[in-house]
Order: C-alpha cells, then sequence, then structure tokens
C-alpha cells in the first residue's frame, strides 16, 4: 500500500520515517511521496587503461573498481555539467531511515524527465529498516548538457507500508551500503556468486 | 573515572596517529600505487611511534590510580611522543599532498559572514601546511620578504589573508575551531581602531617589549573573536591542542608570538562564564559540569604539574598588558563587529544535546527536528478530518530547520566526550586480545564515519541556507 500525504506526514511525525534536511515540508511532501535533493558529490566513470575487470586476481579488481570512477565533489552553487550520453553516480542530500514495515521507492521527477534526465536506471528499491544516503544513477538521455547544482530537487520517494519484516537492511550480516554518507563504489566483486566463480574458474596456483 | 586525563591525553595522541595514517592512505590513492616506498617508510616510522605508546596503554590498562610520579612521567612521555608526530607532519613535505577539503571553505565562509561586508576580507585562501600549527598570514608580505632576501624585488597584490591548516586536521570539523580564531586576524579594521581606543601598553615599555605585547594582544583578540562565534568548542579544540604538550611546560611557556595557552584558555572561560555560554554534560558526565569546564580543568589539573615540578627554559615573563581592561574592550569591540542578531545566547545551547543525540544514532545534523512542536501535533494528531490547512501545519512541524556551524561544531565536541571518547577507553584499555594496529585501524574507521557526518552536516546546512534566501 502506498503511504498518502497523511500517512507520510504521520510516520514524520511519530519518526518512523527520517528524512534529514526536511528543508521545505510543504514543497517537498507531495500527495503521495516526498522530493529528495542533489548531495554534491559526484562519481564519474574514469577512462582507463585496463579492458576488463580481471577477476583473475582478487586483490586486484577492488583497486580496478576504485580506479574505474573519479569523485567529483562540487560547492554550492556550482554546476555539475552531465554530457548527453554520460553516466555518473550522485547522492541525495538527505540521510533518510527507514523503519522495519516501510519500503521505499526512488523514481524521479517528470520536470527532469522531460530533460532527458535519468535517476536511476536499476536499482530504485530501498529496503525496510534501510539508513543512509541514496546513491543517484544518473544518465542524460538528452542532447544538451545538463547544469546540475546541489539541492535541487530531482527525485522524489514513494513509500510502501508492508508486515514488519524479520531482518532489516541494516540487521543484514553484511549491508554493503548500510549508514553510508557519501556515494560507494558498485562491490559486486564481492558477491557470494562471484567469489564461488573466482574460486572455481581462478584457483590459487598450486605451491 | 580512574586517571580519566592520562586516558584523554591518550587518546589524543592515538587520534593523531590514526589521522596520519589516514592521510598516508589518501596519498597512496592519490598516487595510484606509484610512490609506496616512500609512503611505507612513513607507516613504518608510526608503527615504530605505537610500540612507545603501548608500555603506557598498557598501565593505564591495569585502572589503579596512578601516584603524582607516575602521571608526571607520563604526561611527559605523552608530550615526547606528540612531538615525534609533530617532526613525522613536518615530514610530509616529501609526498605530494592532496588539496583542502571543500568543505573547509563553506568553514570559512560561513565564520568570515560574521564580519560586516565593508570590514570583511575579499577572500581568505586555506593552505594544508606540513608542521602541526593553526597561524595566520598575509601570504603576499611573505612572499615578498622572502624574495626580499635574494634582492629580488616583485610587486605583491596586499593583504591576501591565508589561513594555515595542519595536512591531518584535513577532514576534522572538530579541530577546525581553531582556524576561527585565525579568521580574526583577518578583521585587521577591528584590531587597528583597539589599538588606537586602547592604551594597553605600558609607556614604561621598551621597543622589543611593545612589539611583543602588541602580537600577544592581538591573539587575545583573536581568541575573544573565536569564543563569540562558536562558543566552547573553541576552548575544547584549544584545550585539547594544549594539553598534548603539557608534560613539558608547553601550556605554561609564553613565546614572543603567543602569551601562554593556560592564560588564554583563561580568558576563554571568563567569557563564556561571563556570558553564560555553557553545553552542560549530562549522564555519566554530569559531575564534570559542562564541556568547557570539562576541557579547561583537565588543562589546569596538568599545567599545575608543569608549574611544580617542570623548570622552565627561560624564566617566565609577566604579562604586563592591562589584561582586564583589554579583554572587556575587545569583547565590546567584537559585540559591535557581529550584529546583536547573531550574538550567542545561553538559550541557543538548548538544541546541542538533541543534536549530539542524532549524531551518536549515525545521522548527519545539518538540521534538527523541531521537538516542540512535534510533540505538540503528535499529541493532537487528527483522527479522521484532515484539511488541507491542518495539513500545511502539520508540515510545518515536521520541517527541520538549518543548524548554524557552531551548533553543529558543539554538537561534535558533546558527542566526542559522551561517545567517542567512552569507545576509545573500552577498545584501548579494555580486555581484548587484538594488536594496536589492528585497534587503531577499527577505531580510524569510527572516526572517519564522524568526520563524514560532520563535513556533510556543515555543507547540507550551507545549501539550505542558500535554498532559505532563494
Amino acid at each position: 500500500m502506498v503511504l498518502s500525504d497523511r500517512e507520510i506526514v504521520e510516520s514524520l511525525l511519530k519518526r518512523e520515517i527520517i528524512v534529514t534536511p526536511l528543508m521545505n515540508a510543504k514543497k517537498q511532501i507531495g500527495s503521495s511521496s516526498i522530493d529528495v535533493r542533489l548531495g554534491t558529490e559526484f562519481k564519474l566513470i574514469r577512462l582507463i587503461k585496463q579492458t576488463h575487470f580481471d577477476l583473475s586476481r582478487r586483490e586486484k579488481i577492488g583497486r580496478q573498481v576504485l580506479e574505474y570512477t573519479e569523485i567529483v565533489h562540487v560547492r554550492p552553487l556550482e554546476a555539475f555539467i552531465l554530457h548527453p550520453g554520460e553516466f555518473a553516480l550522485g547522492s541525495t542530500l538527505e540521510y533518510i531511515v527507514l523503519p522495519n514495515n516501510i519500503a521505499g521507492r526512488l523514481e524521479g521527477r517528470s520536470t527532469w524527465g522531460r530533460a532527458g534526465l535519468q535517476v536511476h536506471s536499476t536499482a530504485g528499491l530501498i529496503d525496510p529498516g534501510y539508513e543512509g544516503i541514496l546513491t543517484f544513477e544518473l544518465h542524460n538521455m538528452g542532447k544538451l548538457p545538463l547544469p546540475l547544482y546541489a539541492g535541487v530537487r530531482i527525485a522524489q520517494i514513494i513509500f510502501h507500508r508492508c508486515t514488519p519484516v524479520t531482518q532489516s537492511y541494516v540487521a543484514k550480516s553484511e549491508p554493503k551500503y548500510a549508514k553510508s554518507t557519501e556515494i560507494k563504489d558498485t562491490t559486486f566483486y564481492e558477491e557470494y556468486e562471484y567469489q564461488q566463480i573466482q574460486k572455481l574458474a581462478f584457483p590459487p596456483p598450486v605451491q | 573515572m580512574v586517571n580519566l586525563i592520562e586516558k584523554i591525553l591518550c587518546v589524543e595522541v592515538l587520534e593523531k596517529i590514526s589521522r596520519m595514517q589516514r592521510f598516508l592512505h589518501l596519498e597512496l590513492e592519490i598516487a595510484r600505487q606509484q610512490s609506496t616506498e616512500v609512503l611505507s617508510i612513513f607507516t613504518t616510522a608510526l608503527d615504530g611511534i605505537l610500540d612507545n605508546l603501548n608500555p603506557i596503554l598498557i598501565r593505564l590498562s591495569e585502572d589503579t590510580q596512578l601516584d603524582k610520579w607516575e602521571t608526571l612521567a607520563i604526561v611527559r612521555r605523552l608530550s615526547d611522543i606528540v612531538n615525534s608526530v609533530d617532526e613525522l607532519h613536518l615530514r610530509l613535505q616529501f609526498i605530494h599532498g592532496a588539496w583542502v577539503r571543500p568543505e573547509t571553505y563553506v568553514f570559512i565562509k560561513n565564520v568570515l559572514d560574521f564580519i560586516p561586508h565593508d570590514r570583511r576580507p575579499g577572500k581568505v585562501s586555506i593552505i594544508l601546511s606540513n608542521s602541526y600549527s593553526f597561524e595566520e598570514r598575509d601570504l603576499s608580505s611573505h612572499f615578498e620578504y622572502a624574495l626580499r632576501a635574494t634582492n629580488v624585488r616583485v610587486p605583491i597584490q596586499r593583504e591576501t589573508p591565508t589561513v594555515f591548516l595542519p595536512k591531518i586536521e584535513r577532514d576534522n570539523p572538530l579541530n577546525w575551531a581553531n582556524l576561527v580564531h585565525e579568521c580574526g586576524h583577518a578583521d585587521y579594521t577591528g584590531i587597528n581602531e583597539l589599538f588606537q581606543q586602547q592604551r594597553i601598553i605600558p609607556d614604561q615599555a621598551d621597543d622589543v617589549t611593545k612589539a611583543v605585547l602588541i602580537l600577544w594582544a592581538k591573539e587575545i583578540y583573536c581568541d575573544v573573536f573565536a569564543t563569540r562565534i562558536l562558543g566552547p568548542a573553541y576552548l575544547a579544540s584549544f584545550a585539547t591542542f594544549a594539553l598534548a604538550r603539557v608534560g613539558a611546560g608547553g601550556a605554561e611557556r609564553s613565546y614572543d608570538t603567543h602569551p601562554a595557552s593556560i592564560v588564554r584558555i583563561a580568558i576563554v572561560r571568563d567569557i563564556l562564564e561571563k556570558n553564560d555560554l555553557k553545553v552542560a554534560l549530562n549522564g555519566d558526565w554530569r559531575d564534570y559540569g559542562d564541556l568547557a569546564s570539562f576541557f579547561y580543568n583537565a588543562l589546569e589539573e596538568r599545567a599545575k604539574l608543569d608549574r611544580k615540578y617542570v623548570r622552565p627554559v627561560v624564566p617566565l615573563p609577566r604579562l604586563p598588558l592591562q589584561l582586564q581592561d583589554f579583554v572587556d574592550a575587545s569583547c565590546e569591540q567584537i559585540d559591535e563587529l557581529i550584529s546583536l542578531n547573531r550574538q550567542l545566547t545561553p538559550g541557543d545551547f538548548s538544541r546541542i544535546d538533541h543534536l549530539a543525540r542524532r549524531l551518536s544514532s549515525g545521522i548527519p545534523i545539518a538540521a534538527y527536528q523541531n521537538l516542540e512542536l512535534i510533540g505538540k501535533e503528535t499529541k493532537n494528531f487528527p483522527e479522521v478530518d484532515l484539511d488541507t490547512q491542518k495539513l500545511n501545519e502539520l508540515k510545518e512541524a515536521v520541517q527541520e530547520p538549518r543548524a548554524l556551524l557552531w551548533e553543529i561544531v558543539n554538537a561534535g565536541w558533546l558527542h566526542k566526550i559522551k561517545s567517542i571518547y567512552p569507545a576509545a577507553f573500552a577498545l584501548f584499555f579494555g580486555p581484548g586480545d587484538t594488536t594496536l594496529q589492528e585497534k587503531i585501524a577499527g577505531w580510524g574507521e569510527e572516526l572517519e564515519a564522524i568526520d563524514r557526518l560532520l563535513l556533510k552536516s556543515i555543507e547540507s546546512s550551507e545549501i539550505q541556507q542558500l535554498m532559505e534566501e532563494m
């Protein structure tokens, strides 16, 4: 069940949901969503020498991922220009806390959608119990560069009530992105399946 | 708590080491593994310094009261270790060096906003310095002076105030409180006016003494400036800086450029007391009073040892300034400088505890919740009817007003006392079979997390201000 404006306000009052800083509640709380703003940090994909992520050496792949992206930090009132076709990671200015019985979904705002901006490509679900900033997968699908400023309302969160989950996001054994205040790089190589593939496909040399 | 001050001193030294490790790690990332050999020499030296600290940690883990000779030995040894970290810090000149964080500029801009437009310097530059010291210089004059020695005269634009931030404090907003003092130096007009109005330097003083006293008076003016802007957080930051140097007469010694730290900190505390600017300590820390008293008493307690047992290298000069008159005049001058609606009042401190609690939950503190309004509206939440007007009233209650810079920094210090010190005590002085290197690595991650929270808070608060002004 999607939460209405009344239910969103009630959850904020009871401090079940925390969206901070909630700068302008009248503007940000819509009939069934809360608008969120763009933060100051971005991660751009860098042109590097590697031909692919090399799974054969586990210690090397973390370094490869680190080198794959470049942090760009814009100051207040300074534009981050997202060029046509370009992909970058961004984040919400707001820190979000969800209770164990509310999930969230990150969506774009139509104002920006009409300009060709996508705020997420694939990962829009926010698990119940999540805490942290949200990461945007920004993509300029238009034909003109887009000037993006920290503090602009760029996306919205829609909330869904569910029965309380048994294990919340932060209580998981290794929550990868919990309580984050900065954009984290992908850690796909730490996923269970990839670790098994590494073991089987690239066994350590026999001494 | 047994040996509390010595434990705090240890934790402060460990924090410096941890911050240097982090800076070296950052360098490694910037260099993309190019200069690992150079960096590993630094790392090895830091490990050696840690080994020197280990016997002190073991002794303090025993949790029995130190006698006065043990106390003296430990604080002097810690002072040696701080000096060794400072020496290593100076050698950071051998590696490339990261740049200043953007949040530092936001911090400085917020401080300069307290100075009226017609007296504010156009821009203050920030440099990450190799020597562990916070200072301010007019860089243009400095260059001109340096080049004159080479017989080359270069016309240089005047008055380019530049503040220096030690490299290992790059990510630590709690110690940026010291930068507020340095920004006070940029108020050239205020300082000059004060000298014109006040006859603070005794007529009978010779020229050399007069020159020293003028420098001392400027330092005190800037202390008053920082205290009126940041409140107790300035004292906390300054006192921990001085505390790390006790044991070798550090807090008691005055220099040509600075009066003794203990004198300056006593002045700061006096201003806070007179204006009733207090961040109360509660819970387990209630007996220690408030934030400023806690650090002041810790420093005074240890400075007493210096006074009694450490012979000064040169006899301490007396302070022949008309000190109290000067401090009062500085306060008046700064009260005129900072517009009335921006001056700290006792009532302003009511939100610090709420913000510190948010920090301990891992939530950034760019804004605070209006708990009073939320409480009232929660109680009266309508069962059935909710028209647009009522909904808007409720939205107003959940809206978060911006936390100001001084609130963020004071809340950070309160959090440090209430949560970070106890966590560090448990880790370094409690039971456990991990090595000191492993412990400091884990603690470094915790420090990094709190730094990030504070940095994000400072920047988001600035953005909120801009949004509100639109």
